[in-house]
């Protein structure tokens, strides 16, 4: 976590810029429902109870109790952490690479072209759905459509609309690349092609491939055991320790 | 001279088109030829640039009969990437053509196939880049380009891969005159640079006659004219029945028909004061405009590429609200307007039919607005059935079940008309002339002309300078966002200085 926190600030991206406050201030919203979304259903007893009420009986059915204890709190934290996490690291991927890096980095490691090719045209092709939508959501409102203030079903029949408009759109779009593509002679398998932007894997690719790898495999292994990794450093240092008059005796 | 390209009895169906669409070509394109292709939308003109670079049989489902030869063999027994590296074809739409996420890789596509090194392929990249002036651009990505800047990386991305044949489908569609010019100069420059053969199709009869050393006139799938570019004025009843632009001084006629106009006595229908709007990445799209414009005027707004001309009409239909300024519309603020309300004073028609036609057939795309604003039954049939005459496309809701299969001039009718019904006193035309012919340009023109005699107001955004000169009373230049002038059109064509200003060259 604390990494995490580390490498985005590495990305040089503006921090403080109102558009990132936004985005993680929104997310740390949503993980702290998880979190009391946590604490309200799950029903762990614990050692120490703090809190405990019933909401809702339905005859056998289903009962509603809250019940907060020390055992909540630790599995709703650890839950919210899991998915801080998640996010942070999400972050840090989509702020650090663009999707030219990742295409230059998937030829780079031989992908096969035709691969990289799609990946691309897919990237390319939300660029002009973007612009396409909204175009054409302008073109129904200068036609009296209102996109706010009206019932569901109506929203619901507009939106069909715009993605009839959309899909013709597509099909000659995807028609005039295709010719595209094919006059510059691309194709699908070729023997001689080279790569303009070539990223080889270096020794520093390598060395954190490898220390993701034995933290996989050392994160699987504290699963296996049921360890927490609380307890094996408890364990660890414990172990240390002991060793410590060892060495000092010898 | 030796034959690059030759036509033997070619005739070429698409698979879904009930007609042959080129019949019995016969053409030989020799080394150094500038051609210049002309006729109507839907001649074949493209269909002819795609059997020349294999697309056609290669690529497209369809019936052949004769064949194409290129550099004396069939292209039926060659292969795509082999055709493609001595014959390059640029399309009309840059948006479409435009693969990779900037301009550098763009460019660099085509090389990686030739099998070229690294050093070799930067090398191409910045010489390309030179050529077409956009030295500086490599990581642009395509969002931040405009039309004309995305056209000139197309025509690099393939000049990179060194053709000896360029082929290039209109590709000055979308520029305003002085880009266009531009392009033409930039493809004079390399053709006597690099003994380029060029096959240019385009409806410039003046570009044409000017740049290019031949020209052949295609009409209905037949070539009905082949012989020298500046013959053409020889045959004038030849271009007529094709519907091709003949050149003549509109310009001096205007001028001298010198018909005063435009008095304003009344209240401005729209008035802008001071209006300003930043664009999100801090781009000012406009600057302290302050601007009138009363019942029945025509109005022609003009400006480079992205002056801000799309921005400015936007504000005047409330899709935009201005940062600073204000806007009054029919003497209350537009702010004050319900977008249905507003519908029914602006209308407004989008350059691509393609992003206003939402709906599966005319009767449903006409209907669609006053359903939705819930007019009554008998209303909606009373003016279904007037805009249907008035725009003459009863014969299409006939023939055709779905607007898919309609050609882009009737789609755009089509799109006045959806517009049209709801009765709006002020219509906003955006780019009416893109990849349109000079006969369906006339005849949209003509309908907007008779619209504007019973005292609607029009306000169009346009390039062509044909339709500025000959339709238009009044004149707005924009440049950089900031309002130069508001003038009436006879007095701009006196004023060169304004011209040159507003990137306008006569027609």
């Amino acid at each position: 976590m604390i990494l995490d926190i580390i490498l985005i600030l590495l990305t040089k991206i503006p921090v403080f810029s109102k558009k990132f406050i936004k985005i993680v201030s929104g997310f740390l919203l949503a993980n702290s429902s998880i979190f009391i979304a946590w604490c309200l259903f799950s029903q762990r007893p614990g050692s120490i109870t703090y809190f405990e009420t019933t909401i809702i009986i339905i005859k056998d059915i289903w009962i509603w109790n809250i019940l907060i204890t020390d055992q909540t709190i630790y599995y709703a934290s650890r839950i919210a952490l899991r998915s801080l996490i998640m996010f942070f690291l999400a972050l840090m991927f989509f702020i650090g690479t663009t999707d030219r890096d990742l295409i230059h980095g998937l030829r780079s490691i031989k992908v096969p072209f035709t691969v990289c090719l799609v990946i691309n045209l897919i990237f390319r092709g939300i660029a002009m759905f973007q612009t396409d939508f909204q175009i054409i959501k302008e073109a129904m409102q200068t036609r009296g459509v209102e996109f706010k203030r009206v019932s569901l079903p109506q929203k619901i029949r507009n939106f069909v609309s715009i993605f009839i408009a959309i899909i013709v759109l597509m099909f000659k779009k995807t028609e005039e690349m295709a010719n595209s593509i094919e006059s510059r002679g691309i194709p699908f398998r070729s023997k001689n092609r080279t790569i303009y932007h070539y990223f080889p894997l270096r020794k520093k690719d390598f060395a954190i491939l490898v220390a993701i790898l034995l933290f996989l495999a050392f994160s699987i292994y504290l699963r296996i055991y049921n360890y927490s990794l609380v307890n094996f450093i408890l364990n660890f240092l414990s172990i240390i320790l002991n060793f410590i008059p060892i060495t000092l005796f010898w | 001279m030796e034959t690059v390209v030759e036509f033997k009895d070619f005739s070429w169906k698409y698979k879904s088109s009930k007609e042959r669409v080129l019949k019995s070509i016969n053409l030989k394109i020799h080394r150094g030829d500038y051609l210049g292709i002309m006729g109507p939308t839907g001649a074949g003109k493209s269909t002819l640039c795609a059997c020349i670079n294999g697309l056609i049989p290669l690529k497209t489902r369809g019936f052949i009969s004769g064949s194409v030869e290129v550099f004396g063999e069939n292209t039926r027994t060659l292969k795509m990437p082999e055709i493609t590296a001595r014959v390059g074809l640029i399309f009309q739409d840059p948006e479409t053509q435009f693969i990779m996420m900037n301009v550098e890789d763009e460019i660099a596509l085509g090389l990686e196939t030739l099998g070229l090194e690294r050093k070799e392929i930067k090398n191409r990249i910045e010489w390309a880049l030179d050529i077409v002036g956009l030295r500086g651009f490599e990581l642009r990505s395509p969002e931040e380009l405009s039309g004309g800047q995305k056209q000139r990386i197309a025509i690099a991305s393939i000049l990179a891969m060194r053709p000896e044949i360029l082929i290039l489908d209109e590709p000055t569609s979308d520029l305003d005159p002085l880009s266009k010019m531009e392009v033409f100069e930039l493809l004079d420059k390399i053709k006597r640079e690099f003994e380029l053969t060029i096959v240019l199709v385009s409806h410039e009869t003046r570009k044409i006659m000017e740049f290019c050393n031949r020209a052949i006139i295609i009409d209905n799938g037949e070539k009905i004219y082949d012989g020298d570019a500046t013959g053409l004025l020889n045959n004038t009843d030849l271009l007529k029945s094709s519907g091709i632009y003949i050149p003549e001084d509109i310009c001096g006629k205007r001028i001298a028909e010198a018909k005063v106009i435009v008095k304003h006595d009344k209240e401005p229908i729209i008035s802008a004061s001071n209006i300003s709007y930043t664009y999100p990445d801090m781009t000012q799209a406009l600057e302290d405009i302050n601007l009138k414009i009363y019942q029945g005027d025509f109005i022609a707004i003009i400006g480079k590429n992205g002056s801000g001309k799309t921005t400015l009409v936007k504000h005047f239909n409330g899709l935009l609200k201005p940062q600073q300024g204000e806007i009054l519309l029919n003497n209350k603020f537009i702010t004050e307007y319900t977008i249905p309300q507003i519908a029914q004073t602006v209308g407004f028609c989008y350059q691509n039919p393609d992003h206003q036609l939402f709906k599966g057939t005319i009767k449903e795309e006409i209907e669609f607005g006053l359903k939705n604003l819930r007019f009554p039954e008998n209303e909606i049939e009373k003016r279904h059935d007037k805009i249907i005459e008035l725009l003459q496309l009863r014969k299409f809701e006939e023939v055709y079940e779905s607007t898919f299969y309609l050609s882009k001039g009737i789609r755009q009718r089509l799109a006045l008309a959806s517009v049209l019904v709801l009765k709006p006193d002020i219509l906003i035309v955006d780019e009416p002339s893109t990849g349109q012919d000079f006969l369906m340009i006339s005849e949209f023109m003509k309908i907007l002309e008779d619209l504007n005699k019973e005292n609607k107001t029009i306000i169009i955004i346009t390039h062509n300078p044909y339709i500025i000169a000959k339709f238009s009373k009044e004149v707005v230049i924009l440049d950089d966002g900031k309002l130069i002038k508001k003038l009436p059109t006879e007095d701009f064509l006196k004023n060169e200085e304004l011209q040159h200003n507003a990137c306008f060259l006569p027609p």
